[in-house]
């Protein structure tokens, strides 16, 4: 122990030194020790002498607060005849109980650092964070900013030109788009629904013909799917109330039952002649 | 008188006494009076969980006096705790019996009554009743609900707060400064 403290120690205290501060703590011990033990044996006695009942009547709270009473003016007394316990008179042990004490407060106040460090490191990250987020915020105040600024300008010109011309072009994009995509879907219907041959037809009347001899059937030309469906489309656009195309012989009952059967189609439920587009716009 | 004083004898000798043990050193000892299946091992779990010293010792019984064999080996206790179940009026004549065994240095500040907050229709006792004895014992009372974990531990900590003061751990505060306040305090809120 004494080697420790002269290593860490600013102050150099031989080891015999300490010896001689431990005997002093202990004397002082054993005579508070001594001093409990005499008080205790004391208060034994007392309590042998003392023949007052424990409860005299149904409620004890007179004796209580007599008893109170006693015991606070004694402490009263006791308080105001007491000096200040002070510390042994000898530099180790004063020594000893200054270093603990400023070694615990140095610890508590090292916790504390930490603490209000971290603190700081939260709150440096959280400005950071806000920082960014105001840039950003900026940012787009600026583009809003510029876009108010250019529609305020063209409403002063009092010209829609510059409008018209934006409209035309987009419709222009449209009508390119629009035409892509029927092309696309033409090579498509083609490539997969070829117009049915001859022999196909032939078979197909055999089966459906109750006469062999019927001419509304044999010398009518078949309408390609695509002409179908460039049809119903038609339709749908140019007379959206009704929407309903009639089927006649040109068409070829199977490409009807197909579009049927897919969902692109609708018949007419009074009259099964008749089909549209489904309306897939609304 | 004779029969009286030979009545009075037979009491001291099971006396509960708060001196007449020498103290162990940095020992606090708590006793919890209380029938049978009012909690008191759950409170005393509560008060050495919130309990930083390691020399904290809970004793538990249901009535006082405390047998007598084993009493040589009994620290001092410095500080005693009578729960009361305001379900059972059993439980308020065992600790009204109990209280005749208590030593009158006790009643400085080292003593606490704790009774159970349970729902109306199921108490039995008055709480009149309860509050009575208290004050005629001229100490503090506290509501414990002995289903909830968070009302043991507030309990506990005061009591654990009392403890220390009794046992004399805290130099320059005495139990009957603290009693002072207390009783202030109980005042004003009834």
């Amino acid at each position: 122990m004494a080697e420790a403290s002269t290593e860490r120690g600013p102050v150099v205290i031989q080891s015999d030194s300490y010896n001689k501060a431990e005997d002093v703590l202990k004397e002082h011990c054993e005579e508070m020790w001594k001093e409990v033990k005499q008080l205790q044996a004391k208060l034994v006695k007392i309590r042998h002498q003392d023949h007052s009942p424990v409860t005299s009547n149904a409620s004890p709270v007179l004796d209580i607060y007599l008893a109170r009473q006693k015991r606070l003016i004694a402490q009263i007394a006791v308080m105001k005849g007491k000096n200040p316990s002070k510390l042994p008179d000898n530099e180790v042990i004063q020594f000893e109980c200054v270093k603990e004490e400023l070694e615990k407060s140095v610890g508590g106040l090292q916790d504390t650092l930490a603490l209000v460090r971290s603190e700081q490191k939260e709150v440096d990250s959280e400005i950071e964070k806000e920082e960014h987020f105001k840039v950003e915020v900026e940012q787009v105040k600026t583009v809003l900013q510029e876009k108010l600024n250019e529609a305020l300008r063209q409403q002063q010109a009092g010209d829609n030109a510059i409008l018209i011309r934006e409209m035309q072009r987009k419709e222009l994009a449209l009508k390119k788009h629009c035409k892509k995509i029927m092309r696309h879907m033409a090579e498509f219907v083609q490539k997969h629904f070829p117009e049915p041959n001859e022999s196909q037809l032939a078979k197909w009347r055999k089966q459906h013909t109750p006469t062999a001899d019927d001419s509304s059937l044999n010398n009518v030309e078949v309408l390609p799917l695509i002409r179908i469906l460039q049809d119903l489309l038609n339709q749908c656009i140019d007379s959206p109330h009704n929407a309903y195309i009639d089927i006649d012989n040109r068409f070829w009952p199977p490409y009807v039952e197909l579009l049927v059967r897919t969902g692109i189609a609708l018949r007419n439920p009074h009259n099964t002649q008749q089909i549209r587009l489904t309306p897939f716009h609304l | 008188m004779s029969r009286d004083l030979n009545q009075f004898e037979t009491l001291r000798k099971d006396e509960l006494l708060p001196f007449n043990k020498l103290p162990i050193f940095m020992q606090e000892v708590m006793l919890i009076v209380g029938i049978q299946g009012i909690g008191k091992h759950a409170l005393a779990k509560a008060i050495v969980e919130s309990s930083t010293s390691k020399t904290l010792q809970c004793r538990t019984a249901t009535h006082l006096p405390l047998p007598e064999e084993h009493s040589a080996e009994r620290p001092r206790i410095d500080m005693v705790v009578f729960m009361i179940d305001s379900r059972s009026s059993a439980s308020y004549i065992q600790v009204e019996q109990s209280l005749q065994y208590i030593n009158r240095q006790y009643f400085l500040g080292k003593i606490c009554f704790i009774a159970t907050k349970v729902p109306t229709e199921t108490q039995n006792l008055e709480v009149e009743s309860i509050t009575q004895l208290c004050d005629d014992h001229g100490s503090c009372l506290f509501w414990m609900d002995p289903t909830s974990g968070a009302d043991r531990t507030v309990v506990a900590k005061k009591l654990l707060e009392m403890l220390n003061i009794s046992a004399g751990l805290k130099p320059g505060i005495t139990p009957l400064l603290t009693d002072c306040t207390h009783r202030l305090l109980n005042m004003q809120s009834f």
